[in-house]
C-alpha cells in the first residue's frame, strides 16, 4: 500500500488516468477514451505501465466485469479508497500550487 | 491489414516491453479498438503513436535498468579493490604488449615502403658467379644493360633507376656541413614513383649529361631557400662543387635506404661514373617471376661486359624492395610480435581466473539476489557489467601504455627500424589495441556472466556465501594455472635464450679493440686536394699534431671503420697463379699507425712506415688471406696483386694481421688486404684515436686541429668504438631487451593469475582441508598434499610450455648466436623462476587456508 499522505507529485498521465476512474470502474479502452475526451492523448502501452504500477501501490484494483459486458479478455479497473484519497491530495497539492502562482511578490 | 498492423504491434510489444506480457492480450486488443472506425490514414497514425509509445517506453525501461546494473556492477568492483587492481594492470600488460609489438609490426608488414604499388619494386644487385661474396652492388655496365632491356620493353622491367650513398659536404652560409647524399641515375625518381614538388628530375634535359644537377630534398629546399619555389636554378656547393638546383622532391619522399637531402644526378658524362657500384631497382609488371627476371637479366650481363671490355661471370640477384629494406627488421618484430600475443594469452588466462575467483567468491550474494527477485539474466548483466568494465579500463591504459612504449622502441632504435621516423605506428597501435581489448572484455564479460547465472541458481541463499557449491571446478583453475605457466615458461626460457645469445655476442673476438677509442671522418674537398701527396701531407700533418698536443697512446687513419661495411672487393693473384686461384678479398688503405689505432693486431712482420707506397708497392695482408695465398704459412716477403695481370706492378707483403670484422659482429672477417695510404691516397679517411684523450670530446679536439689546418674540411664525428659495437649490435640487444621485458611481464601476469586461481582453488578445498585438519594433520601435511596437487599443474605447465619451445624453435634459431635455442640452462632458469614466482603468489591463499577454522569450514558445508 501506498502512503496517501505523502502526496508525492503524480505525473500527467496518471492523474488523468485516476480521474477517468473517479465515476465508474472502466476497462482499458474506455479510460484512454475518457482521457481522449478531455484532450490528451495516451499511448496503450503508457496506459497499462501506469495500471499496472498503481494497482501494485493498491490505488486501483481490478472488478470483475459488469454483465452487459461480455467480453471476457477486457479487465475493469475501479479506484480504490486509497485512490481517491490519493486524488484529493494531488488535487491539494495543484490547489496549493495554484495559490502559490496567483500570489502577487510583495503582498502578505 | 488491421491484422497485420495488430500482429507487428504484437511483435514489438514482446521484444519491447516484456513487463507487459501479462496483459499483452488485453493491450493489444485495446489497440485494435482504438484503430476500428477510422479510415487508413486516421488507423496509420494511431498506429505510429501507439508504436512511439511503446518505444519510448522501452528505451526507458532498458535505459534505467543500465544505469541500475552499472550503478550495482560499480559498487561489485568497489567491494573487490585488490581484485579490481590486478585484473586492470593485467589487462593493461598484456594490452600493452601486443599493442607495442603488433603496430611495430603492422608498420613494416602493412604499411610497408612508402612508394605507389611498392610490391612491384625489386632490388637488383649483381652475384658473381663462383665467388661466392653474396650480392653486392651493380657495376655501370650492368645497369646501362638493364636500362636499355627496359627501354626497349625486352627484359621484363618496366622502368630502372640506380642510386650510389655518400656524404657530402655542403658549403652554406652556417660554414661547411655534411648531409646524406645519393647519386641517381635518370629513372631512379620515376621507378619509385616519385613525382617533383618543384621542377623536374634530371635526366630528359640534353645538358643533363654533363652539368653537375642537383634535386634537394622537401626539408633543405624548406631550410636553405625558405621553400622559395626561385630556388630553382640557384646553386648549392657540394664537395666544393657548384650543383644547379633543377627539383625540389616530394614531402616525405625518401629513398628505400634512409634519409638523404640532396640528389645528386649521376650519369654516363658525370664525374665518377666509370667505375662506379651501383644500388639498383627496378619496377616489374604485376606478378613478375623473380627468379626468372634474374635469368633474363644474367643473360644480359655477360653481353655488354665483353662490349666493354670487364669482367664476365656475374649474375643478376633480385628480390623483392620490401625484403631487401626490412629484411633485417622483420624476423626481429615477429618474434617480437609472437611473444606479445603469448603474453596477452597468458594475461587473458590470468584475467579470467582471477574474475572466476571473484564470481565463485560471491555466489552467496548472487544466490540472495535471485531469492529476492533478481532474475538469472539481469544477474548475469551486473557480473558482465564488472568484467567488463576493468577489461576496458585495463585496455585503454594498455593502449596508451603501448604506444608509449612503440615510441620510445622507435626512438631508441633510429635507424635500426627503416622508415621508423615516418609516423602512423599509433594508428595501428590504436587499432590493434582496441581489438585486444574488445576481445579481453568479451572473454571477462561473458564466462563470469555464465558462471554467475549459474551459481545464483543453484545456491542455497542461506547457506551460500560458506558453502562451496557448484561451478568452476579445481580442474579449470588447474588447467587455467597450467596454461599460464605453460606460456609464461616459452617466454622466460627464450628471454633466457636471447640474454645467453648477447652474452656469447659480447665475447665474440671482433678483430680490433673497441675501448678507450674513437673515431672521425675527414673528408678532403676533391678540388683543393688533387694532389695525391697534398692528401697524404695533410692527414700526416693532423696526426702529428694531435700526438704532439693530447695524450694518446696511438693515431691513425684508414679508408674503413671496423662493423662500418664490407668495402670494396676485388681479387688477389700471385705470380704463376692460374685463372681459378685468385682469392675474393677486400681491399682497403691504411696510413702508419692505423693498425695500433684502431687495435688490429700486426701478427708477422712490421706496420706500415712513412716510406711504404713512395717506390716498391709493399701491401699488407689478413690472416686468411695469408693462409689462402700462402698455405705453407711463409707471407712476409712474398708477392701479390690485385689484377690477374700486373704488368710488374707485384706488391710485397710487409706485415700479417689479424682479421678485423668490418661486414657485421656476426660475420666472420673476409681476406683482405691493406695498401699503405702514400700509394692509395683516398681523400676521405677515418681517424682513429685511441688513449685517454679518446674518451673526452676527441672530435672537438680533432676539428681544431684541422680547422688550424684547413677551415674547410668537416670533420663528422662517429663516436667511441664501443658505441660503433653497440649500434652493430642493436638489432639484438632490441630483440633481447624486448623479450626480456615481455618475459618479466608474462611472470608478473602468472602471479597474478596463481593469486586468483590458487584462491579459488583453496577456497574450494577449504572442507578437504577441515577434514585433514580434523583427523589430525598438522599444517605440514596439509601442505605437503597441497603441494602434490599443485607440483601435478606446474609439471604439466612445463611440459607443454616445453612442446611450445619445441615449436617456436625454427623462429628463435635465427635470432640466436652462439647458443641453441633450448638449452637446459634456460629451461632451468625458466622453470626455477615460475616455481619461485607460483609460489610466492600462491601463498597468501594457502596462509588463508591453513588459518581456517575447522569447525567453521565444516559446519559451512
Amino acid at each position: 500500500m501506498t502512503d496517501v499522505d505523502d502526496a508525492r507529485p503524480l505525473s500527467e498521465p496518471v492523474y488523468r488516468i485516476l480521474l477517468a476512474l473517479r465515476a465508474d470502474p472502466l476497462h482499458g479502452y474506455a479510460i484512454l477514451q475518457a482521457v481522449e475526451d478531455d484532450g490528451f492523448t495516451l499511448g496503450t502501452a503508457t496506459l497499462y505501465t501506469a495500471l499496472a504500477r498503481l494497482r501494485d501501490d493498491g490505488i486501483v484494483a481490478e472488478v470483475d466485469p459488469p454483465e452487459a459486458d461480455a467480453d471476457a479478455r477486457r479487465r475493469y479497473y475501479r479506484l480504490t479508497a486509497a485512490g481517491r484519497l490519493r486524488i484529493d491530495a494531488e488535487a491539494r497539492r495543484l490547489e496549493a500550487l495554484l495559490d502559490l502562482a496567483r500570489r502577487v511578490p510583495g503582498e502578505a | 491489414m488491421r491484422r497485420l498492423a495488430l500482429a507487428l504491434y504484437r511483435r514489438l510489444l514482446g521484444a519491447l516491453r516484456p513487463d507487459l506480457a501479462p496483459v499483452a492480450d488485453e493491450l493489444v486488443e485495446t489497440v485494435g479498438d482504438r484503430l476500428d472506425g477510422r479510415g487508413r490514414v486516421g488507423a496509420a497514425r494511431i498506429w505510429g503513436v501507439e508504436v512511439a509509445d511503446l518505444l519510448r517506453g522501452g528505451i526507458e525501461r532498458r535505459w534505467i535498468a543500465w544505469v541500475y546494473d552499472v550503478a550495482a556492477a560499480r559498487r561489485g568492483i568497489r567491494r573487490a579493490p585488490f581484485t579490481a587492481a590486478l585484473v586492470v594492470a593485467s589487462v593493461a600488460g598484456g594490452v600493452a604488449a601486443l599493442t607495442a609489438a603488433a603496430a611495430l609490426l603492422a608498420h613494416v608488414v602493412v604499411d610497408g615502403l612508402p612508394y605507389p604499388e611498392a610490391h612491384r619494386l625489386v632490388s637488383v644487385a649483381a652475384q658473381r658467379d663462383e665467388a661466392g661474396a653474396g650480392p653486392r652492388a651493380l657495376r655501370v655496365v650492368e645497369w646501362e644493360a638493364y636500362r636499355d632491356a627496359a627501354a626497349s620493353g625486352t627484359g621484363g622491367v618496366e622502368s630502372v633507376g640506380a642510386s650510389w650513398r655518400w656524404t657530402t659536404t655542403l658549403t652554406g652560409a652556417g660554414g661547411p656541413r655534411r648531409i646524406p647524399a645519393l647519386r641517381v641515375t635518370p629513372g631512379w625518381f620515376e621507378t619509385l614513383g616519385a613525382e617533383p614538388r618543384l621542377g623536374r628530375f634530371p635526366g630528359g634535359a640534353p645538358d643533363d649529361e654533363t652539368e653537375p644537377r642537383v634535386v634537394v630534398s622537401w626539408g633543405l629546399w624548406s631550410r636553405e631557400f625558405g621553400g622559395d619555389d626561385r630556388a630553382l636554378g640557384r646553386t648549392l656547393v657540394l664537395d666544393g662543387t657548384p650543383h644547379t638546383v633543377v627539383g625540389v622532391a616530394p614531402r616525405g619522399f625518401r629513398p628505400p635506404d634512409g634519409e638523404a637531402e640532396v640528389f645528386v644526378h649521376h650519369g654516363p658524362g658525370t664525374e665518377g661514373w666509370i667505375g662506379r657500384w651501383l644500388d639498383g631497382v627496378a619496377r616489374v609488371a604485376p606478378g613478375t617471376d623473380l627468379e626468372a627476371l634474374a635469368r633474363r637479366l644474367t643473360a644480359l650481363n655477360d653481353g655488354a661486359a665483353r662490349a666493354v671490355g670487364v669482367s664476365t661471370g656475374w649474375s643478376a640477384h633480385v628480390r623483392p624492395l620490401h625484403g631487401a629494406v626490412f629484411g633485417d627488421i622483420e624476423p626481429a618484430l615477429r618474434l617480437a610480435a609472437a611473444v606479445a600475443g603469448l603474453v596477452f594469452l597468458a594475461m587473458a588466462a590470468s584475467t579470467l581466473g582471477l574474475l572466476l575467483a571473484r564470481t565463485m567468491r560471491r555466489r552467496g550474494e548472487l544466490a540472495v539476489r535471485r531469492a529476492l527477485g533478481a532474475g538469472a539474466r539481469h544477474i548475469g548483466r551486473i557480473v558482465a557489467l564488472e568484467g567488463a568494465g576493468l577489461a576496458l579500463c585495463g585496455g585503454a591504459a594498455g593502449i596508451a601504455l603501448g604506444l608509449l612504449v612503440g615510441d620510445r622502441v622507435l626512438v631508441a632504435s633510429s635507424g635500426l627500424v627503416p622508415l621508423a621516423d615516418r609516423g602512423g605506428v599509433a594508428r595501428w597501435g590504436v587499432v590493434v589495441g582496441a581489438l585486444a581489448t574488445v576481445g579481453v572484455g568479451l572473454l571477462a564479460a561473458g564466462l563470469p556472466a555464465v558462471v554467475g547465472r549459474t551459481l545464483a541458481h543453484t545456491t542455497n541463499p542461506g547457506r551460500g556465501a560458506r558453502s562451496g557449491g557448484p561451478g568452476p571446478g579445481g580442474r579449470r583453475g588447474r588447467v587455467l594455472v597450467a596454461a599460464q605457466l605453460a606460456l609464461a615458461f616459452v617466454l622466460v626460457a627464450t628471454a633466457a635464450s636471447l640474454v645467453a645469445s648477447l652474452r656469447a655476442l659480447g665475447r665474440e673476438p671482433l678483430g680490433f679493440r673497441s675501448a678507450s677509442a674513437a673515431a672521425v671522418r675527414i673528408a678532403l674537398p676533391s678540388d683543393r686536394y688533387a694532389d695525391p701527396a697534398a692528401v697524404v701531407g695533410f692527414y700526416t700533418a693532423v696526426g702529428t699534431a694531435l700526438s704532439s698536443r693530447l695524450d694518446v697512446d696511438a693515431v691513425g687513419v684508414g679508408s674503413d671503420l671496423p662493423l662500418g661495411g664490407a668495402g670494396s672487393w676485388g681479387t688477389a693473384w700471385t705470380p704463376g697463379a692460374s685463372d681459378d686461384d685468385g682469392v675474393p678479398v677486400l681491399q682497403r688503405t691504411a696510413a702508419p699507425g692505423w693498425f695500433d689505432a684502431v687495435g688490429i693486431e700486426v701478427l708477422e712482420g712490421r706496420d706500415f712506415t712513412a716510406d711504404d707506397g713512395a717506390e716498391a708497392r709493399t701491401v699488407m695482408v689478413s690472416r686468411t688471406l695469408a693462409d689462402a695465398l700462402w698455405p705453407d704459412g711463409a707471407a712476409i716477403g712474398r708477392r701479390m696483386a690485385p689484377r690477374r695481370d700486373p704488368d710488374g706492378a707485384w706488391a710485397t707483403v710487409v706485415g700479417v694481421v689479424e682479421e678485423g670484422r668490418y661486414e657485421g659482429v656476426e660475420a666472420p672477417g673476409r681476406p683482405q688486404y691493406y695498401e699503405p695510404h702514400r700509394a692509395a691516397p683516398w681523400t676521405e679517411m677515418y681517424l682513429v684515436v685511441r688513449g685517454p684523450a679518446a674518451v673526452r670530446d676527441p672530435a672537438a679536439r680533432v676539428r681544431s686541429v684541422v680547422a688550424e689546418l684547413d677551415p674547410q674540411v668537416p670533420v663528422e664525428d662517429h663516436g667511441p668504438l664501443e658505441r660503433v659495437v653497440e649500434r652493430a649490435t642493436a638489432p639484438r640487444r632490441l630483440t633481447g631487451s624486448a623479450t626480456v621485458l615481455f618475459a618479466l611481464g608474462a611472470v608478473g601476469v602468472v602471479g597474478v593469475g596463481v593469486v586468483g586461481t590458487s584462491g579459488l582453488a583453496m577456497d574450494r578445498r577449504r572442507r578437504e582441508f577441515a577434514v585433514r585438519r580434523a583427523v589430525g594433520a598438522d599444517a605440514g601435511g596439509v601442505l605437503l598434499a597441497l603441494l602434490r596437487g599443485t607440483g601435478w599443474t606446474a609439471a604439466v605447465g612445463v611440459s607443454v610450455g616445453l612442446v611450445g619451445l619445441w615449436l617456436l624453435a625454427p623462429v628463435t634459431e635465427g635470432l640466436l648466436f652462439g647458443v641453441r635455442p633450448i638449452s637446459p640452462g634456460a629451461v632451468t632458469l625458466a622453470a626455477g623462476a615460475l616455481a619461485v614466482t607460483a609460489s610466492l603468489a600462491g601463498l597468501p591463499a594457502l596462509f588463508r587456508a591453513l588459518a581456517a577454522d575447522p569447525a567453521e569450514a565444516l559446519r559451512g558445508d
